[in-house]
């Protein structure tokens, strides 16, 4: 089955970034993490076999780090 | 080398450091067999691919051991392995390509070392990186920007300054040096590179490791067409019993083990930089060649070739390695990345995928559904530029309502 993708903007607690990036890395199905200025503090790329377990990844592992405030999901339609 | 762990531009760094030194590593060994055991590069380099070959096998199968669920030991070297396989489509004619390339620079490599001395011939091997800046001007995508032309010069005087000798070459020597020599090694990492970043497909084996066995297995291919007919039968008979010669082949394990490992780090940096910085970086090997041959001509006196003592070589030394350091530290620091996140005006009747991919700089652009419409990841040298590129291309593509920039300050990435 082909793979989802998608990207989730975190917005994080002051103080709180070092701690959220280290629980982050742990993440199996990320991809990419990177630490951003502007709008978010965090852009997290995931990788997931159904829309199932992009829930499960966003509401047991992510939703769960302490300092996360905020997040907002953006499943990638098509990319080149 | 743990996927997450590092920043992302200090791994790319580190990947090229560490093939910089297992190529310096290497180098040093193949130098010492010649100077002391078998003066013959033809049979040496035969011998070397086949049995580097046979070796390299037999550690694709041990990294292919798998660890844990789907992870197999080579995931340690690129988490992207998922065990021995051959690549197919696209990537295959690439790793074909990319071997026969690798042939015609090993080959005149041999004829070199038959004429000229190869110590004075390998740091022009560097040259390579001005082919690949010359080749990334024509390929829109890749253009060099100002910083990377200035530091890669940088780099480029500080090889020369390193490598400086006083010995002369000939006019044979200077166009095979000019022509199959770098030709080969430049066209070698370009169809590396489209292997490398090949992800059409889902599922496509273009990790670090396959790319090195299968391309080393058409090299040894293609080496072996082009050095028999040359083989004298007094040759062929001294590679036969050099083959079953244990020291031999125990050395030739350990030299195409580092080979192995080089390459394999090569082949990580190249799908995450542009060809002439991954080159240019690596370059440090020709600094790593100078303690390398310290030590080796203090444990066997002149088995590593002559080093100049004289106050002027080791100033000029001292100096070009600098420079090298410098360009490397310059490369590394001015990379900017950003997140451009664009909504387009409603009704909109464009797919503005292909529009925004082909606008410089862009790495990639994924359609999405969410607050946004696209995202575009952006990779470029100076923050001035990526606003020019914003204001520029961008906002002047009438279907796009809202642009938000988020500029990475630090990034993770599995590659």
């Amino acid at each position: 089955m082909k793979p989802i993708y998608a990207y989730i903007f975190i917005k994080v607690a002051i103080g709180q970034l070092e701690n959220v990036l280290n629980r982050l890395k742990n993440i199996e199905e990320a991809e990419s993490i990177a630490v951003t200025t502007g709008e978010y503090d965090i852009v997290l790329r995931i990788k997931v076999s159904s829309l199932e377990e992009l829930y499960r990844v966003t509401i047991e592992k992510i939703h769960k780090i302490d300092g996360i405030v905020n997040t907002l999901t953006h499943i990638i339609e098509k990319e080149i | 080398m743990l996927s997450l762990r590092l920043p992302q531009r200090s791994k790319f760094i580190l990947l090229c450091v560490l093939s910089g030194v297992f190529s310096a590593a290497f180098v040093a060994m193949d130098v010492y067999y010649l100077n002391t055991y078998l003066n013959d590069p033809l049979i040496y380099g035969f011998l070397t691919e086949w049995i580097g070959l046979l070796f390299s096998f037999v550690l694709m199968l041990i990294f292919s051991i798998p660890i844990r669920k789907d992870k197999p030991l080579g995931t340690i070297l690129d988490p992207t392995f998922r065990g021995l396989a051959l690549p197919r489509g696209k990537p295959l004619l690439y790793i074909i390509a990319a071997g026969l390339s690798a042939s015609f620079s090993t080959f005149s490599y041999f004829i070199l070392t038959f004429v000229g001395d190869p110590s004075s011939i390998l740091p022009l091997s560097r040259l390579v990186i001005v082919y690949l800046l010359v080749a990334e001007l024509f390929y829109e995508k890749d253009t060099p920007t100002l910083v990377e032309v200035v530091s890669i010069s940088i780099i480029l005087i500080g090889v020369f300054f390193v490598s400086f000798s006083g010995s002369s070459l000939g006019i044979i020597e200077a166009l095979l040096t000019l022509g199959p020599y770098n030709m080969g090694l430049a066209f070698y990492t370009y169809f590396q590179k489209l292997a490398r970043d090949y992800r059409e497909k889902e599922n496509v084996v273009n990790d670090s490791l396959n790319l090195r066995i299968w391309s080393l297995l058409f090299l040894t291919i293609f080496l072996t067409i082009f050095t028999i007919p040359l083989f004298t039968p007094e040759q062929l008979s001294i590679t036969l019993i050099y083959f079953f010669d244990t020291f031999t082949v125990i050395f030739i394990i350990i030299d195409m083990s580092l080979a192995f490992f080089s390459y394999v780090f090569y082949l990580r940096a190249l799908g995450m930089g542009k060809m002439s910085i991954v080159n240019s970086i690596t370059s440090i090997s020709v600094i790593l060649g100078i303690p390398f041959t310290l030590i080796g001509n203090f444990l066997f006196p002149g088995a590593f070739g002559v080093i100049p003592l004289d106050a002027y070589s080791w100033t000029a030394k001292a100096l070009g390695s600098l420079l090298v350091f410098e360009g490397i530290v310059v490369l590394s620091v001015s990379q900017e990345k950003t997140f451009i996140l664009i909504k387009v005006k409603y009704p909109c009747g464009k797919d503005l995928l292909g529009t925004l991919k082909s606008i410089k700089g862009v790495e990639r652009v994924s359609a999405v559904a969410g607050v946004y419409d696209y995202i575009v990841k952006v990779k470029i040298r100076s923050v001035a530029k990526v606003y020019n590129l914003l204001v520029q291309k961008i906002e002047k593509i009438p279907e796009i309502s809202e642009i938000t920039t988020m500029t990475i300050v630090k990034e993770h990435e599995k590659i």
